[in-house]
Parts: structure tokens; sequence; C-alpha cells
């Protein structure tokens, strides 16, 4: 094991956790916002993955096929929020957990029968498609790269978007107190889109990011769902910060637990089983992370305890 | 309530009669199916007993059902082949590998709850989600137990005297286990434990307010209701001789949940009905198009935002509240 | 000091820059109605929450006869004899009168893990459940759901549920909330029931039923106790008097 591997294995640990963030960032506003929990979540993922995909076969370009997922997953989260969503705001947890199961089923057949049952490829463009390479030695992924970039700057956009604008306060607010933001005469129903498909947006640009290294198929967003509940619990509901020390800490934590498990196995075991075992305590290590979390902070590393 | 009691009676009766009328027409998969119904159903009512009086939002149940249904197949594999597992040879008795699916289903359910019960509301749902899709992801990158293709056994464990492999015999078997569970629940529902779960849906600070310490109350409850799932698990295990990493995925957390609420919530009976017509719709829809989970998950919005208190009340023509 | 039933000494709490509660020290002594009044906001709710153990104190101490019960959770602290009603009735209102009382006494005799025997058909509960409802004139309704109730015959419920308790003082949370006259008077005879069995402390917002009933007063103004005394100390008190000089007519 040398250091490049290491680096490199914090690197796509960061690239993980990043995307991970773009799909927590939402999940965790519209809980903080709107009191909802959204198992759709996973559905506007998907829908920027295949919305990428096709573009990206009908205009040749990657860059456009990027804008496409997240217009795509833009105008499919205001039409959910306006159709369905709203009607649920007031309901307890078990309806809102149905109603956005249903939603799954929906989406999931709808892409199905649209596109049929086979994935579909989207393919890195050419300019990234290479690696670029990184002091000590080390060949990185330029495509890997932009990802981890593109979160960054979709972090800090975040931040100010929240903290410096108009909107972004009257978000805030809305975490705080609902009832005191529509009685102050903010338009709550227009702002609970905005939070929506913003939300569904950024999930769908994740989807559709990850979609060229992985592949673009039906129920690619669920897996990537939960992981976000266990950023999100990890790092407390309704908190952006916690989403994102959540998500790099999932991201690391998977990572660097399927690279050093098995040769840590080694030691004791031969080849085969240290491989096998160490694979499946990987899998289950960030639900160990998230289980140590939780005995100490039952609501999150920046929970609001709501 | 009399009206629901009858209602709960000609269910029972129903089931009881399932087999007779397809041995009658010569449709033995009537039977097949008909058992497949009373196995989700018990896997319902463990749900049920902590979602529906306790108020617990458990995403997760897939859990118990799965393991319950993986400790059956990894007994009857190690049975089959004569292999050593943890100092004994596996077991094909079904009485031998029920106790040990329903011990170790209502240990998992007690380290699950242990965790997720400090915490409430969606924390909780996320939490027990989390939980059975760990044990997803275990059942699938461990090797040993076929990972991803699932377990095949070759027969169905043995019971004492009848054939197990015979559909009828094997149907009134799961029968006699839903009765087994209804009877039992409705015994724990009528008991102090039940009055305090129950209260603990309407308002925690109340029971908090007169002593009693929720969290023990829900564990309880929580691994009463792990056991049932889990023996569920078994079942189904038995049933299809097969038994995948399906059964703990989270859309089988799902599928339980929907027959739960489809059914009507804190209806003793109400997951036999939502078994029902879930059934009824996969075997209809699903004969139609393969794309039928669209049609159900209109259906349930459809419920969700209109019928909210499911077929139970829809049936005994209720108010809906 | 024997008498001294309950005992708060010192308790403070705070919510990020707003102290709620401010060094507050009462005490409750035997056969005593001691009231503590304050304006909407002054603090009553946090301090009823720090009582009964919903929200831990920063600072200070809560004895319970002499035992200090400061780090007890709110449910030990009920089985160590607190008896709470709540201001916004917490009642289950789809049970029956009877099951809400038969839920107190669950928590009495400890039998919560109990899954086995039959409540409804347990005789000596239901008579000891029915022998309460009877105290406050309910039994009668003793099957009936408490959604079919009044309001003031719900806050009588709320107080059969903490008689029930048989506990070693009552902490009432403003259980005069939205009645009319009548209902008042009904719930203040049952005052004088709950003063037979144990001390009360009446968190309270209607001053005639204060200055008629309470034997001791403590004076709440944001966060912070500005006076301790009988119903004419607290009459003549001169920061009283300030404090509340405009707003109500002592």
């Amino acid at each position: 094991m040398t250091i490049s591997l290491l680096i490199e294995q914090i690197l796509n640990g960061l690239q993980f956790g990043v995307m991970l963030f773009l799909m927590s960032a939402g999940l965790t506003l519209v809980f903080g916002v709107m009191g909802l929990i959204n198992l759709a979540h996973g559905s506007f993922y998907m829908i920027g993955a295949f919305a990428a995909a096709f573009f990206a076969e009908l205009t040749g370009s990657f860059f456009i096929a990027m804008v496409a997922s997240f217009v795509a997953a833009l105008f499919a989260g205001a039409l959910t929020e306006i159709v369905i969503i709203r009607k649920i705001y007031k309901r307890d947890h078990l309806d809102q957990v149905l109603a956005t199961f249903a939603l799954i089923l929906l989406f999931s057949e709808g892409i199905r029968w649209l596109f049929g049952a086979y994935p579909l490829y989207l393919n890195i463009p050419n300019e990234l498609s290479s690696s670029f390479s990184l002091p000590l030695g080390i060949m990185y992924s330029k495509y890997r790269m932009m990802i981890i970039f593109i979160g960054i700057i979709i972090a800090i956009i975040l931040y100010f978007l929240i903290s410096k604008t108009l909107t972004g306060i009257r978000i805030k607010a809305g975490q705080n107190d609902r009832e005191m933001v529509s009685a102050l005469g903010v338009d709550i129903t227009k702002l609970y889109t905005i939070v929506f498909s913003l939300g569904a947006a950024l999930a769908g640009l994740s989807g559709a990011l990850i979609g060229a290294i992985q592949s673009v198929e039906v129920g690619m967003g669920e897996p990537v769902l939960i992981l976000a509940f266990v950023v999100i619990v990890i790092g407390g509901i309704g908190s952006i910060k916690g989403a994102f020390v959540g998500a790099l800490l999932v991201g690391i934590t998977d990572t660097m637990g399927r690279f050093l498990l098995p040769s840590f196995f080694s030691y004791f075991f031969d080849a085969a089983s240290a491989t096998s075992i160490g694979s499946s305590i990987a899998s289950m290590s960030i639900y160990i992370l998230m289980a140590i979390v939780l005995i100490f902070k039952p609501s999150g590393l920046y929970g609001l305890g709501k | 309530m009399f009206k629901e009691e009858k209602l709960n009676l000609i269910t029972l009766y129903i089931l009881f009669c399932v087999p007779f009328v397809s041995y009658i027409f010569d449709e033995p998969y009537l039977t097949t199916l008909t058992t497949k119904i009373v196995i989700l159903s018990i896997a319902g009512i463990g749900l049920n007993f902590v979602l529906g009086y306790g108020g617990l939002v458990s995403f997760g149940h897939a859990a118990f059902f799965g393991v319950g249904g993986y400790v059956t197949g990894i007994l009857a594999i190690h049975a089959q082949n004569s292999e050593i597992l943890f100092f004994f040879k596996g077991s094909n008795q079904i009485i031998i590998v029920w106790f040990i699916s329903i011990l170790i289903c209502s240990l998992l359910a007690f380290l699950i709850g242990y965790f997720s019960l400090r915490t409430s509301g969606v924390y909780f749902i996320m939490i027990t989600l989390a939980f059975a899709q760990m044990l997803y992801y275990f059942s699938i990158s461990w090797p040993a137990y076929g990972g991803e293709d699932g377990l095949s056994i070759y027969v169905r464990n043995l019971f004492p005297l009848f054939n197990t492999m015979n559909p009828m015999i094997f149907y009134f078997i799961c029968l006699a286990w839903l009765v087994i569970f209804l009877s039992s629940l409705k015994v724990i529902l009528n008991s102090p434990l039940g009055l305090v779960l129950k209260s603990c849906k309407a308002n925690e600070e109340r029971v908090k307010s007169v002593g009693i310490n929720p969290f023990k109350v829900k564990l309880i409850a929580f691994v009463i209701s792990g056991a049932i799932t889990g023996l569920a698990g078994s079942l189904y295990t038995d049933l299809n001789r097969f038994v995948s990493p399906s059964v703990l995925s989270w859309h089988m957390s799902g599928e339980i949940m929907v027959l739960v609420i489809l059914g009507g919530v804190a209806r003793l009976y109400g997951p036999i009905l939502g078994a029902v017509f879930y059934i009824i719709l996969e075997q209809t829809l699903g004969g139609i198009s393969e794309n039928w989970q669209f049609w159900l998950g209109f259906i349930i919005i459809l419920e969700v935002l209109f019928a909210r208190a499911g077929l139970m009340s829809f049936f005994l023509k209720e108010n809906r509240s | 000091m024997k008498n001294s039933v309950l005992k708060i000494d010192s308790l403070t709490k705070s919510f990020g820059a707003v102290v709620a509660s401010q060094n507050i020290s009462l005490e409750l002594n035997r056969n005593e109605i001691h009231a503590l009044i304050g304006a909407n906001g002054a603090g009553k709710s946090t301090i009823v929450k720090l009582i009964t153990g919903f929200l831990k104190q920063e600072s200070g101490k809560i004895f319970l006869e002499g035992k200090e019960i400061s780090n007890l959770s709110s449910e030990q602290r009920t089985q160590k004899g607190i008896a709470r009603t709540f201001q916004v009735s917490s009642i289950i209102n789809n049970f029956s009168l009877i099951d809400n009382i038969k839920l107190s006494l669950i928590g009495k005799n400890k039998r919560s893990l109990d899954f086995l025997s039959n409540l409804n058909l347990d005789q000596q509960a239901y008579k000891e459940a029915y022998g309460f409802l009877k105290e406050v004139n309910l039994e009668d309704k003793a099957e009936l759901l408490v959604s079919s109730l009044s309001h003031g015959e719900k806050r009588k419920l709320e107080i059969c549920i903490a008689l029930s308790m048989n506990p070693k003082l009552f902490l009432l949370d403003e259980p005069m909330a939205g009645l009319d006259g009548d209902s008042s008077n009904l719930i203040v005879d049952l005052f004088k029931k709950l003063k037979n069995r144990a001390p009360i402390l009446l968190i309270e917002h209607d001053m005639d039923t204060v200055f008629s009933l309470a034997d001791r007063i403590s004076v709440l103004d944001y966060g912070k106790i500005i006076a301790t005394g009988t119903v004419e100390e607290i009459r003549n008190n001169q920061t009283v008097k300030e404090v509340y000089l405009g707003t109500e007519n002592l």
C-alpha cells in the first residue's frame, strides 16, 4: 500500500462525499423548512441521470447534458411539489412516507416505461477522460477531480444563498418558525416550491455526474437516498453545514473502509476470506458510524433538535 | 366493536376455506398464492403492532423478515450439506428452525430498537431504514450464502407427521401461525403494556407524567414485533424454498408498510385485508403490464389523499378520521 | 426542614442568550397552596418543565422531601411523588375516561411492562379507577370517550388523574385556563380536596383565584422571583405593585 494509493482513495472518498452532499443538502433543507420527509428524492437523482444521458446522446455535448439534468430535475421537482407534495405538508410522517414511497414507484416505473429496462450510457467527455498528475506521482481522474470542484463550488454558493440573500434568510427563518414567516407576508407557497425544486435539481445534477462513472438505470437513486439519510442523521436534520460534514464523513469512511478493511483482515485470514470479511464489514461501516454518533448526539452533530 | 369482530371472523372463515375451494377447482396455485397472502399478513401484523398501535414508523422491518428468512435458509443448507455451523449441523426440523428464527429476530429487534428508539420522528424512520439497509448490503457481500443470487433449499423443513411439501398442509401451518399471532396480540393489546403503548402513540409526554418510562415499553413492543415479522420471513423461505437479499431490501420494508396501511392501521386484521388487496393487484395488474407498480403507486397516493383510514374502515363504513 | 415538600434552589436556565429562569428559589411546605404568578412570558412554563424534568437546569438543585431529584428523569420524578396537570390538556382524547385513569394507575402500580394480564377484565383496576372518577363526580361518564366531555369536565379529569397518583405534591399548571365562572368554581372546590391530600404548587394567571386560595404567593417577572410572601404581604409589596402597575388591579 503506497502513499499515492492512499491519497487516491482519500480523494475518491472526497468525491463520493461531495456527491452525497449534493443529494443531502436538498433533503435536509426540505425537512428543515417544510418538515417533510421525502423518499422520492432518489427519483430526482435518477431523473437527472436519465435526462443527461438522453441529451448527451441527442446533442453530443456533455455540458448541455449536465444543464439538462439540472433543469429536468428542477422541473420534475416543481411539478411534484405543486401536484402532490403541497397536499401532504400538514400530514403526519407516516402519510408522507407512504405518499413519497408511492412516488418512487410512479417515477421508477414511468422511467422504465419511457426508456426500457436496460441501463443507458453516459460517457465522460473526452477532455476529462484522462488523468492528471498530482504531486507524489499520483494520477487522478480529471473527471473525478471536476466533481470535487463542482461540489465545493455548489457548497459555497449554497452557503452564500442561505446566509446572504433575502431568499436564503427566508429559508432559514422558515426553518425556525414556519407560521411566523407566513404571518410576515412571505409567500410561503412559492418559497416551499423553490426549496423543493432546488433540492431536486441538486439531486438530479449529482445523478448526472455520477451517471458517467456508474451506470444510468432505474432504481439508481434509492441506495444513494438511503446514504443521504445516514448523512443527515449524522449531520443533523435541517443543517446544511451538518450535511456537508456528514457527507464528507460518510464518503471518506465508506471509501477508506472498503479500501483498508480487506487489507487489515489479510493479517489474520487468507486473501479470499479477508476480502469477503473485509468488504462485508466495510459495507456496514457507515451505519456503525451512524449508530456511534447517535449514542452521543441523538440529534446529529449539528441538529436543530426538531 | 361488534361489527369489526364480525368482519374478522368472516375473514378467518374465508381463509380457512380457500384450500378446499382450490382443491375442488383443481387449482393448487390458489393455495400457494393464499399462503403468500397469509405470510405477508403475519409480517404486516408484526409491523402493525408497533406502527398502528404504537405510532412507531419503522421503515426497516425487512430486517426482521429477511433475517428470519436467512436463518431458515442457512440452517437448512447446513443440514442439507451436513456442514458444521457454530457447533451443530444446521437443522431442517421446522420447529427448531422456528425457535431459532424467533430467538435471533428478537435479539436483532432488541439491538436495533435499543439504538433507534432513542430517537423519534423522522430520525427513527431513517435509522430503522438504515439498519435494514446495512443488513441488505451485508447479505449481498457475504459470499458464503449465495450473495446476490440467493440461497435455494431442496425441500421444505420437516414438520412431525405432516408433509410440508403438500401445499394444503403448509398452508394450514401458516394459517395456524396467523391465528396464534392474532390471538396473542389481542391479549397483549388488552394488557397494561398494550394500553401504555397506545398512549405512547397518542401522547408520550402524558405517559412520562404518570411515571412510566416509554422507552422500555416501546422496546418490548419492538422486540415482539420483530419476532412476529421474523417468523413470517422464515415461513416465506420455506414457502419458496428460496431466500435472497431482496427480502432485506427497503422495497420489502415499503411493501410490508403499504399493506399495513392499505388494510387500515390499528385494526388487528387490517394487514390481512391489505395483503389480500396487494396480492390481487399484483396478480391482476401484474398480468397486464410489468409496470403494474406504477398503478400501485397511483392507488397509494389516492389512498393517502382521500381514503386515509384504510380498507377495513371502508368495509365497516365507519367514520374516517 | 421537615415541613418542606419541594425545595427549588437557585435554578437557572438559558436558551441561547435568553435567560428564561434566573436563580429561582422556591419552597412548598406541607398543607399549603403556594401560587406562582407572573405575566405571560415571565417564565412560568420553563419552571414547570424544570421541576418536572422535561428541561435540564444549568445550575441549581431541586429537592423533594429533602432528597435531591435534580438529575432524575421526568418519569422518575413522578414515581417519587410529583403529580402535574397540563396547561394544554394532555388527556388522551380517543380513550375513555376510565382508561385514562387506568393509565396513571399502571404508572403508580408499576405495571407498564406487564403484557399478559387482561386489563379489561381486571376488576380491581376498574374499581380503583372508578373510585377516583367518583371523587371528581365523573363516574357516570366512565366509559365515554374523552372527546365527548366539555372543557370543564376535561379539566376535572386532569385533576382526577393527578389525584390517582397519590402524590407527595400537586403541580397544577394553569388549571383554570379557558373556564367560565361556574366551571371555575367547581375546580376551586376540587382544589380544597387536593389540599387535604398533598400540598399544591399552583401556576396561575387568574389573580382572583390566587388571592382567594393561596397561602403563599411567589411573583415571577422576566425569569426572576421578585417577591414571596403571604397574600397580604404580596398585596402590599412595593416592587410587585410597580411591576403590575397599570396591568393588574391589586
